[in-house]
């Protein structure tokens, strides 16, 4: 029965793969196509992900990681703590700017100087993270020290995101100091629009850009041949932004582009059929889960007399069992996510090691609700966005079927996520599809979303479940204000309290995908963000 | 003539201040900006950062106040995502827009008016009647759809042109654009033909049946039974009459034209105006869509004004029922 | 319309030309494959119960756990694509014939009451008409819904706020040509109310030339919402149109997967084809200057 389209199948892919990889650029020569236009060639400037994708090719921070929170040293060779508020910086020599001048501590200064100033030159629309320092200390060319006002073990894991540029491209005649009052003596930072022209778009990287269309977000980036880390793999790079991923496809079928972002999960099965093609796909750090709120019962939840019925332990252990992470993983998204065994991705440092997975066990479940005293389940509606995580319209429909069949009448909403954040905001939505990860690692993501909130320290920021619990409170306090090497205990106390009293419902992790020609290995990140050196060419 | 245009001014006015006000206010009531547009790991002072930056802590009608003051000083105020003034953007856009619209619009003329004509002069034809059904079909075929299939057949199979994007492009006139490169042209095909079908059909089918009526008229007769040749038939009597309705469907087409661009776009990833809307839309970037809807409006307003005046031109006695 | 008038309307309009009659026919069974979904289609595709993702993509022809054979294939959450355009079909369809008839409904409304009053009446009217006109229609419809959300009876609402302008100022025309003939005089003398002289005899004497625009514009409908939901400001994905269905299938062009995308655009497509030739017919024949054509 299935012939008539498997004919139809392969007289479709024959012909699109017939064309395929017949024209070929220069060997040396790399085309991307990012899923989103980089906003900026400042890689401070906002628009996520693509935009600092593309400034990690032509900036480097101080340290760098793996993509997976491991740190590694960057610009700064070495480190010492001195004390648990004074980090040591002993910079790398010899490393020169895409201009040629070379990198000094000067410069340190200057950059995260920058990061603080870097809207419109005004104070901290994105330097947040840096405002625990207190004071910078300049020893020498090449020695830089930290001063934190408390003990700050995450202070490393930001200074990767802090991008080095080069001082000497701005206007500050004289000493460069942390004296934020005094926008750090500096007359004017370089500002967006000199970066976008590329009159200071230099850095210390592997690439160094040489054409950037604002609007498109196409961008040409060059070999630097003086680069500190040895020779670029690739002579020149050119970066599409293709929104489109079915144009994204059609693009590596003709031979236009050599490697492509995010192809859906439609598209990866295709390419996995394919001869010239091949599919690349990392886990990333961003969990997927169910997202509760907390407190009273919205408008949607009926049969419960009025009661929320997610407030119950019986009722979050049900849902969990409910859902089969292993059919949605493999049906819906394609085999290309892992599932979820607790809030933090398994394979991440720090993630609870003997975890148990979450069993498929859909009579458990309806035991659970029975035990809650919902025998005869109830009805709820399940929320999620259409425009924001790998296929979340699909899953949200798909968890609805599981949640169905147990008992609970599932009714489905999905929107854009403008529409959806005003709502997590208002909090009538009980239950939602939600996916929170953090670039320094799990628990940082739960003190955001799941601590009580407060001010003062930043917990809680993005609480809006209603959540509150002394006991996490507790745990999460405590690892954030020791030393960097003493955080690993508090942190895996702390997930493994999430993942007993279940407050959000883990349901798979989402994997970075990429798709490129065969032949080319690529090192992919957690964290989606491409580095042009971890692309190498095929083998002659 | 000068009433008549300061009317209509006014009347531009009103209508752009209806929509600026449903939107701003729409979006302030629908969608929240800060948590979509700061990156997810902000912290607490980059979120009050982006709240002074935009004013989002005042009531919303300080807000709009103070935007209609910045419109009123030619300032659209600054995009959400793109941390840039709208301004820029919409310029940035406009000439991809542009060229897409004013290709597609030719085609429509130079096409549909001389079919239209001819299917007109002999309707009980059979290639008349072809004609129509073809025409039917044309404009029965939603656009997005017509798009779809276009892609399928040359992108997809026949691999001939690119499913989407804009390709190269050329600087002139301080702007870029695709028009002035063959590759510019290779991804402008699809769109450009998407963009036209409908058009040509609709302007096919105005044309032949101004060509009907005007042919019947006792004028016409007259010329004929006077022994004009049909072509000085066809150029200096028929082709007045019928291009009145003509003018005035293409100039308002026009703005449909860059209305309709939209779902174009979006088909073809064209990085042009109607694709900043539906993105801006689905992010939730209020600057954009406010300004984008305020624009489009004063621009309608513009094309039906020069719509009026260009058909007085054509038609004297018009000039004069206007005035009343 | 007396009863022999429709019988002459049916024979010499609809079945007076054969593409017509085609047409015609497959309206007619459109509308029954609408009506009686539910016992036509093999599944229920809202039912979240009733589908599993275990079924999810099959090829055309290819049969579910139940054994049922799906003809048109499934897309990713076990839905039959059949019962999908067989539902889609009936949401496009209702929300087109919906908004149609109460957005021409209220502009034919308007149009009288502004012909017949006049005045402040009037200006009011034709005023708010002049405002919406100066905005193309999918970019309102689009704003409209970028603000309301998802949901059927919002599409409609968009749709008819699209729709009523047009139909006021053309019924206003026609109405304004009625109220200056002697019969309206006589029935004011007779001491008529404004409004028995607006439904009894301004109404039936000016809305010919908006009801035989009727077809066009449902037909109209129809593509507008599907471009609509195809740019996701539609109807929500848990009860799909075909417009709906054809977005989603978008995902799947590149892929192999055209069938979900491409079936229900040909239904669409075949669709609004149906309704248009017979509004052309029916148009051509209204027309008093196109039926006395010589040549």
């Amino acid at each position: 029965m299935s012939r008539l389209s498997n004919i139809a199948m392969a007289a479709l892919a024959s012909t699109t793969m017939l064309a395929a990889a017949q024209i070929s650029h220069a060997a040396d020569e790399l085309n991307v196509a990012y899923y989103s236009a980089p906003l900026s060639a400042d890689p401070y400037q906002g628009g996520g992900v693509p935009t600092s994708a593309l400034g990690f090719n032509v900036y480097e921070g101080l340290f760098f990681n793996d993509g997976y929170t491991n740190l590694k040293p960057g610009l700064a060779e070495s480190y010492e703590w001195l004390a648990s508020n004074i980090l040591q910086l002993n910079l790398r020599k010899g490393v020169k700017f895409h201009d040629g001048k070379p990198f000094t501590s000067r410069d340190v200064v200057y950059s995260l100087c920058r990061m603080m100033f870097a809207r419109d030159g005004k104070l901290g629309i994105i330097g947040g993270s840096l405002r625990p320092i207190k004071d910078i200390k300049v020893l020498d060319d090449h020695t830089v020290q930290l001063i934190t006002k408390e003990p700050y073990p995450y202070l490393r894991a930001k200074l990767f995101y802090t991008y080095v540029m080069p001082a000497h491209l701005a206007d500050a005649p004289g000493e460069i100091t942390w004296d934020l009052d005094n926008k750090c003596g500096v007359k004017s930072f370089a500002s967006r629009a000199e970066i976008d022209n590329l009159d200071k778009a230099v850095g210390t990287g592997p690439y160094k850009l040489t054409g950037y269309k604002k609007g498109t977000g196409d961008a040409v980036l060059e070999g630097f041949n003086d680069y500190w880390g040895g020779a670029p793999n690739w002579k020149k790079v050119k970066v599409h932004a293709v929104s489109s991923s079915g144009a994204r496809l059609a693009g590596l079928m003709a031979g236009d582009f050599d490697v492509i972002e995010n192809p859906t999960t439609d598209e990866i099965k295709v390419l996995q059929k394919a001869d010239d093609f091949m599919v690349t796909s990392a886990p990333s750090l961003r969990p997927i889960y169910l997202r509760i709120t907390f407190g009273d019962a919205q408008a949607d939840i009926t049969g419960t007399n009025g009661k929320n019925p997610f407030e119950d332990k019986n009722v979050r252990l049900a849902v969990a069992h409910a859902i089969d992470r292993a059919a949605i993983v493999k049906r819906i998204m394609g085999g290309n996510a892992t599932a979820a065994n607790q809030i933090s991705p398994r394979y991440m440092p720090g993630a609870l090691e003997g975890a148990e997975d979450i069993a498929y066990d859909p009579e458990k479940a309806k035991d659970l609700l029975a035990k809650a005293g919902y025998p005869n389940g109830f009805g709820m509606t399940l929320y999620g966005t259409n425009d924001r995580y790998i296929n979340d319209a699909r899953v949200v429909q798909a968890i609805g079927q599981y949640l169905t069949r147990i008992g609970i009448k599932t009714k489905v909403e999905v929107m854009g996520k403008g529409i959806f954040n005003k709502r997590v905001r208002a909090k009538d939505m009980q239950v939602m599809l939600y996916g929170y990860g953090h670039t320094q690692g799990a628990l940082i993501a739960v003190q955001r979303t799941l601590a009580t909130p407060n001010k003062e320290t930043g917990a809680g920021q993005r609480n809006r479940s209603n959540y509150s619990n002394a006991e996490l409170d507790k745990l999460i306090t405590a690892q954030l204000t020791g030393d960097e090497d003493k955080i690993a205990p508090f942190e895996k106390k702390a997930l493994e309290f999430v993942r007993q009293e279940m407050p959000v419902i883990p349901l798979y992790y989402q994997h970075y995908t990429i798709a490129h020609k065969k032949g080319m290995s690529i090192t992919e990140r957690g964290d989606e963000r491409l580095l042009f050196q971890n692309v190498h060419p095929a083998a002659k | 003539m000068l009433s008549f245009i300061v009317n209509r001014v006014a009347h531009s006015l009103v209508v752009a201040w209806i929509i600026s006000a449903i939107v701003f206010f729409g979006m302030y009531v629908v969608a929240d900006p800060i948590d979509s547009f700061l990156p997810e790991d902000a912290t607490a002072a980059d979120e009050q950062a982006f709240i002074e930056a935009y004013n989002l802590d005042k009531p919303a009608l300080v807000q709009y106040g103070s935007f209609l003051i910045r419109l009123v000083q030619g300032d659209l105020g600054i995009s959400f995502n793109h941390g840039e003034p709208v301004l820029d953007l919409i310029l940035d856009r406009l000439p991809a827009t542009l060229e897409l619209a004013v290709i597609a619009l030719a085609f429509a003329l130079l096409i549909g008016i001389p079919l239209g004509i001819f299917s007109g002069l002999n309707p009980r034809t059979k290639r008349s009647k072809a004609t129509m059904f073809l025409t039917t079909i044309g404009y029965s075929v939603p656009n997005f759809w017509q798009g779809i299939v276009l892609i399928l057949v040359f992108a997809v199979t026949l691999r001939l042109l690119p499913a989407g994007g804009r390709g190269d492009t050329a600087t002139f006139l301080g702007a870029e654009w695709a028009f002035l490169t063959l590759d510019g042209w290779r991804h402008m095909a699809l769109p450009v033909i998407n963009l036209a079908i409908y058009k040509i059909c609709m302007h096919t089918r105005l044309a032949r049946s101004g060509t009907r009526e005007t042919k019947t008229q006792e004028f016409m007769t007259f010329a004929k039974a006077k022994g004009i040749a049909d072509q000085t038939l066809i150029r200096s009597h028929l082709l007045p009459n019928i291009l009145i309705p003509i003018v005035t469907i293409t100039g308002l087409e026009f703005g449909a034209l860059i209305a309709f661009s939209t779902v174009t776009e979006t088909v073809f990833s064209w990085p042009g105006l109607g694709k900043l809307l539906i993105d801006s839309i689905k992010l939730g970037d209020q600057p954009v869509v406010t300004a984008y809807l305020v624009l489009i409006s004063f621009m309608f307003v513009t094309i039906n004004l020069i719509v009026d005046v260009v058909y007085a031109l054509i038609d004297p006695r018009i000039r004069y029922s206007a005035q009343g | 319309m007396t009863d022999s008038k429709i019988k002459d309307f049916f024979r010499d309009v609809i079945f007076g030309d054969p593409m017509t009659a085609l047409g015609f026919v497959g309206v007619v069974l459109f509308l029954l494959v609408a009506l009686f979904a539910p016992i036509i289609a093999p599944q229920n595709p809202y039912d979240l119960g009733a589908i599993s993702i275990m079924d999810g993509q099959l090829a055309p022809g290819e049969s579910l756990m139940d054994g049922t054979i799906a003809i048109f294939g499934t897309d990713e959450q076990g839905r039959d694509i059949l019962s999908t355009i067989i539902y889609g079909l009936r949401i496009s369809l209702f929300v087109a014939i919906t908004a149609s008839t109460i957005g021409t409904a209220i502009g034919i409304y308007l149009g009288l009451i502004s012909a017949y009053y006049g005045g402040v009446v009037d200006s009011i009217v034709m005023r708010l008409v002049d405002v919406k006109m100066s905005f193309p229609g999918i970019l309102l419809a689009l704003m409209l819904l970028a603000l309301m959300g998802q949901g059927v009876e919002k599409v409609i609402l968009a749709l008819i706020i699209g729709i009523w302008a047009s139909k006021a100022r053309v019924t206003r025309s026609a109405a304004l040509g009625e109220i200056r003939k002697e019969y309206m005089r006589a029935a004011q003398l007779a001491g008529l109310s404004a409004n028995q002289i607006i439904l009894r005899y301004l109404l039936p004497n000016s809305i010919a030339p908006v009801i035989v625009m009727l077809p066009m514009i449902i037909s109209g409908a129809i593509a507008a919402e599907a471009t609509l939901s195809f740019l996701g400001v539609g109807v929500p994905i848990t009860e799909p149109s075909l417009g709906m269905l054809i977005a989603n299938g978008f995902d799947y062009l590149l892929t192999g997967y055209w069938w979900i995308s491409i079936l229900p655009g040909v239904v669409l497509v075949v669709l609004v084809l149906c309704i248009n030739v017979v509004a052309d017919r029916i148009r051509e024949y209204a027309n008093p200057a196109l039926r006395h054509e010589t040549m």
